[in-house]
């Protein structure tokens, strides 16, 4: 055989050796994951998603389950934030921390489920992965059910293998409450029912416990006997909310409009379950790179055990979701990414479970290598601000609000823009949606050209200039911003994240300036309409620009007020600077 | 793995796969060929035509893989009506001494009621120095010596000349290297009852296979082909004699000309013109003599290209589809088999795809990746999977890459065979050459590694980091890695780098070095 190769680094490390190493640099890795889930948790603003949380909770528990009954989501976690928001407030990092706790606690909770499986060390293994998930960190710290969705997942493939192995009534009862709230909290979690419902006749001829083999169909008759037992406790848990589900279903949908996936959608969303979000460029180069998977998979060869029949739990669980989930959206398209955060705690078993059958030396190798390309692209994923998913609504809606003035009017786009605006706004103008729309009253306006232009007439009426926000990734996004390009003066742009751009359009002209008492016209040139605003110029200072409209200087406070400029030295060319009028009582 | 027990012989685990598998698999492998049959890929026809080819060839092994092991029953044991006579043949040309020996002293301990044991000694003729001492072994073990004088048709010739002078109506053959188990006639014998039956294959052992790399890999494998292989050809009467371990029925080798000697996979080819004859054969498998795996890459190197040539002459010179006397699936069979020699060509084919791309920018499939990956990977890892269960967990990714890294040898077979060069016959050698410096051997994968590195970091230069340079680059590695253990075996590497250390530090300590140790090289 091969000399081991551990035996001489052993000699020479003295009384410490590789595997304590090892396993002290697992234990680094865990804690280095859970430090990234919870540092700056409140330093990013909330995504649009996590405002429509915020904001569906912000109201009675009554509402929140009309709302959402029409969102084709369930209400158990908005309910949940709903009371933690009366308790913590509703500020970006107490939000968060609701997301966090299920986030932090599913480390561990993957731990044990991995044991089941695979052994201790390589259970660690898999809680490295889990705790270095660039996908799962996104997760914890975004006020959506995902995480929730994530842990209760865990527990309940927990209770079914233990079901599976032991057939005890307490895993039963386990398996049925953490079940109800699993069905509560998220449509996708069906599948994981299915997964374990067809599994459980897939091995209707295997024995997963130590009884003696002569009991073991007996056993198997039990189990189905219990299983529907509890099946019948779920469905009756369920039918309160399908018979709402029925009874008010159609009035108004607000159902997500996504596109039909094709099979590059599937790979990348592997990828982004083991890898997270980054820029195309990145996603694309790793993606490239999938002859290494290829060749990693080939190492696989190598004389072994047959491995126990409990894996094939985890081939089965990850992939089957995956095919419906494709399947069924080539009719209704529902393949986000983070729906099937369902399949990533078994992915995540299944790849330590891979890299532990590799031989001893590829093991090492391989194993190594893929935590610390995780440990990077975590960090990528934290810190660049350039990853897709990050959506800066905060900054773009403080732009905003110290940008305009009171006869100005932010337009946000689609209407789900709303949210986060709302959220962050505090200006002075009026906030509306384009097209324009009563979240109270029904769904969003379907995009028609009629629909545009009299919101748009509506909008433009009696304000000087539209703020539009806009997420130029949304459906109806593009339609919109088009149509005031082409029917509206565009004075400036700014982007504040990949998707998320501020535009600001000319409304209407005011009215040139009321001549003054003495009749006397103040500015040195009238061709400029005062009270309205102004484009800084390459070299203008804010003095100038005083100067240029006022005749004086005494007034670069007030313009540096109602601009909100901190510091008056500093101002950008195309800076957007609102100038106000001077009312008759300040004329000298 | 041969499954031992005090009782029973060492044998090969009847694999049994289960038909969902099969047809899954099956399944999965059309659905691959789908995706190339769909010519809006094509980025260039030239490469793409070249890739075409190539997967046509892995799908038609694969296929014929999955047709082989698609069944296989249990060779139930079969008692013998009588025991006619048995001639031993021990094959020797230039073998030392010591291994001859061990051969002959084993054949002489098989526990059977009337054999003979004959040395067919090629030595003189093929002027080999110690072809005397074998006739000495002869002397001294009481066993007969022919030695042939009048040369021609190498071990063909040999046992030819053999046939010519011995008269049992059965012969068992076995290379000077491979010793036989007491229970060797007594569980074969029985098959020949049949009066149809030809021969009787057993499988190859390797004595030494946990020596190196290089026995561990060629014994993987041989696990595969003596595996789940050749238990399926039992079923379609496609067991090809194998060169050693081997009871024959004189009369119907006799019947198809006796051994062929004008190629140099005599074996392959004389199992060829005996099914013709409507012979029957079977392979029986259980371990019932041990050999000697080839322990270097020069050994090795030797083995694989006899093997390549002789296979792909069969198949050009005497192609089994214009054969009259085969059956379809016997027909298939000696194509499948010869045809896993073409997979150098094919292997290198694929090589130099990615190459293109780095050094001519040129692609040879235009289709974002995504698509092909979907098709392609339920197929490999598929394939994969079905391996190792039709090997019943026995094959190793080292078996593989071995037959990879071999794939220039397989390439000059080829050429040889083509251009209807003659090649010398070689002994597989079985003498540990003393820090063996092969690394003729290795050129060519050394000189894939350079050129791939070299066009890495051109394309790199040339276009940056983008998705296609990545996935090319991947592919470059994926192939260096298979290229690699001719690399690694062509010298003693490590010893030179602990070597080189032990220098380095000698060179601080105190005092002056006693002796300084440098490493040549031995021819």
């Amino acid at each position: 055989m091969s000399q081991s190769s551990s035996s001489s680094p052993s000699a020479s490390l003295g009384i410490i050796r590789w595997y304590d190493l090892a396993i002290s640099a697992i234990w680094a890795i865990i804690g280095f994951g859970l430090f990234m889930r919870v540092w700056g948790l409140g330093a990013e603003g909330l995504r649009l998603d996590e405002s429509q949380s915020v904001w569906q909770a912000m109201h009675s528990l009554d509402f929140i389950r009309e709302y959402m009954l029409k969102n084709v989501h369930l209400p158990l976690h908005n309910s949940l934030l709903h009371l933690w928001m009366l308790l913590f407030g509703p500020s970006e990092a107490s939000v968060r921390t609701l997301a966090l706790i299920p986030g932090i606690l599913s480390v561990p909770a993957l731990y044990f489920l991995a044991r089941e499986f695979i052994r201790p060390r390589w259970a660690l293994y898999a809680t490295a992965i889990a705790a270095l998930s660039p996908f799962w960190v996104w997760y914890s710290r975004e006020i959506r059910m995902y995480s929730l969705l994530t842990l209760i997942t865990i527990f309940s493939y927990y209770a079914y293998v233990k079901i599976l192995k032991e057939n005890r009534v307490r895993w039963y009862v386990l398996y049925a409450l953490v079940n109800i709230v699993g069905m509560y909290t998220h449509y996708f979690f069906f599948l994981i029912l299915l997964v374990q419902l067809v599994y459980f006749f897939l091995t209707w001829r295997v024995r997963f416990s130590d009884r003696p083999p002569g009991e073991q169909v007996g056993e198997k008759r039990t189990m189905l006997r219990r299983f529907v037992l509890v099946g019948a406790v779920l469905v009756a848990g369920f039918v309160p909310w399908l018979y709402l589900l029925v009874t008010n279903y159609g009035s108004g949908s607000l159902a997500p409009i996504l596109e039909k996936p094709d099979a590059f959608n599937v790979i990348l969303q592997f990828y982004e379950f083991m890898f997270g979000f980054h820029t195309d460029t990145l996603t694309a180069s790793l993606v490239g790179g999938w002859p290494i998977l290829i060749l990693g998979s080939f190492f696989f060869l190598s004389k072994r055990a047959p491995s126990s029949p409990l894996i094939l739990l985890l081939p089965v669980g990850i992939l089957l979701p995956v095919a419906i989930g494709f399947i069924a959206s080539q009719y209704l398209p529902l393949f986000l990414s983070r729906y099937f955060i369902i399949v990533t705690p078994l992915l995540f078993i299944f790849v330590a479970w891979f890299i532990g059958e590799l031989p001893t030396r590829s093991r090492i190798a391989v194993g190594g290598v893929f935590l610390a390309v995780l440990s990077v692209l975590l960090i990528n994923q934290s810190i660049d601000p350039r990853v897709p998913t990050r959506e800066n609504y905060r900054e773009a809606t403080q732009y905003i609000s110290s940008q305009v003035g009171p006869r100005d009017i932010v337009v946000a786009s689609p209407p789900y823009l709303v949210y986060p605006t709302q959220y962050y706004y505090h200006g002075d103008a009026m906030l509306t949606t384009y097209p324009i729309w009563d979240k109270r009253k029904g769904g969003i306006p379907a995009i028609t050209d009629e629909i545009l232009e009299q919101d748009l007439r509506a909008i433009k009426v009696g304000h000087s200039r539209i703020f539009f926000l806009v997420s130029t990734d949304l459906y109806g996004s593009k339609e919109s911003k088009t149509y005031l390009d082409t029917h509206l003066t565009k004075i400036a742009k700014h982007q504040f994240s990949k998707n998320l751009w501020v535009h600001v359009y000319q409304a209407e002209y005011a009215s040139k300036a009321s001549p003054t008492p003495t009749g006397e016209s103040w500015a040195e040139s009238e061709e400029i309409p005062k009270g309205m605003i102004h484009v800084v110029a390459p070299g203008e200072t804010l003095s100038k620009i005083t100067f240029r409209y006022y005749g004086d200087y005494l007034q670069l406070s007030r313009i540096q007020k109602i601009n909100g400029i901190r510091d008056p030295k500093i101002i950008h060319p195309g800076d957007i600077l609102s100038i106000p009028e001077i009312t008759p009582q300040k004329v000298l | 793995m041969p499954h031992t027990t005090k009782t029973t012989p060492q044998k090969f685990e009847t694999v049994r796969i289960p038909r969902i598998l099969s047809m899954v698999y099956l399944a999965a492998v059309l659905f691959y060929a789908t995706w190339w049959l769909d010519f809006s890929h094509v980025g260039s026809w030239v490469l793409y035509g070249a890739l075409l080819i190539a997967e046509i060839y892995h799908v038609w092994q694969v296929v014929g893989y999955l047709y082989t092991v698609w069944r296989i029953d249990d060779v139930v044991y079969v008692k013998p009506k009588e025991y006619p006579p048995v001639d031993i043949f021990i094959t020797v040309c230039g073998e030392p001494r010591e291994i001859v020996e061990q051969t002959v002293a084993a054949a002489k301990l098989i526990d059977y009621p009337d054999l003979k044991v004959h040395i067919l000694n090629d030595g003189l003729v093929a002027g080999m120095a110690n072809w005397r001492d074998i006739e000495d072994l002869g002397r001294d073990h009481n066993v007969d010596v022919i030695t042939r004088t009048t040369p021609g048709g190498a071990k063909a010739g040999n046992i030819n000349h053999a046939l010519s002078v011995t008269t049992a109506p059965f012969f068992a053959l076995f290379d000077a290297d491979h010793v036989p188990h007491k229970d060797y006639l007594m569980r074969t014998i029985g098959h020949m009852n049949d009066p149809k039956m030809a021969f009787v294959q057993t499988p190859q052992y390797y004595k030494n296979r946990d020596d190196n790399f290089i026995t561990r890999g060629a014994w993987e494998q041989q696990e595969l082909f003596f595996g789940p292989i050749c238990q399926g050809k039992n079923r379609m009467n496609a067991t090809f004699w194998c060169g050693t371990n081997a009871l024959i029925r004189r009369r119907a080798l006799l019947d198809a000309g006796g051994v062929p000697e004008k190629s140099i996979a005599e074996d392959f080819l004389a199992s060829l013109f005996i099914h013709e004859r409507g012979w029957k054969s079977l392979y029986l498998p259980e371990i019932l003599a041990h050999g000697l795996a080839p322990i270097d890459l020069e050994a090795y190197s030797a083995q694989q290209y006899r093997w390549a040539r002789g296979s792909l002459d069969v198949m050009f010179k005497y192609n089994p589809l214009f054969r009259k006397g085969l059956t379809f699936a016997q027909k298939m069979q000696y194509l499948y088999s010869a045809g896993y020699y073409l997979n150098g060509l094919v292997v290198l084919m694929d090589a130099f795809i990615p190459l293109f791309f780095l050094f001519f920018g040129v692609v040879p499939v235009d289709d974002y990746t995504g698509n092909f990956v979907i098709y392609f990977a339920p197929f490999i890892f598929l394939t994969l999977y079905f391996l190792i269960r039709s090997t019943a967990y026995t094959i190793t990714f080292r078996a593989i890459q071995l037959t990879i890294a071999a794939s220039f040898v397989f390439l000059m077979a080829l050429i040889a065979s083509v251009t209807g060069k003659q090649t010398r016959f070689k002994v597989t050698s079985k003498v540990v050459h003393d820090k063996g410096n092969f690394i003729s051997y290795a050129i060519p994968n050394m000189v894939y590694v350079l050129v791939g590195v070299i066009g890495v970091v051109f394309a790199l230069n040339r276009d940056g980091v983008t998705p296609a340079v990545i996935t090319n680059a991947s592919w470059v590695l994926f192939n260096v890695v298979f290229f690699w253990p001719f690399i690694q075996e062509a010298y003693p590497w490590r010893a030179v780098a602990t070597d080189f250390v032990q220098q380095a530090m000698g060179i601080f300590k105190k005092g002056p070095l006693v002796s300084s140790k440098i490493i040549t090289p031995s021819e």
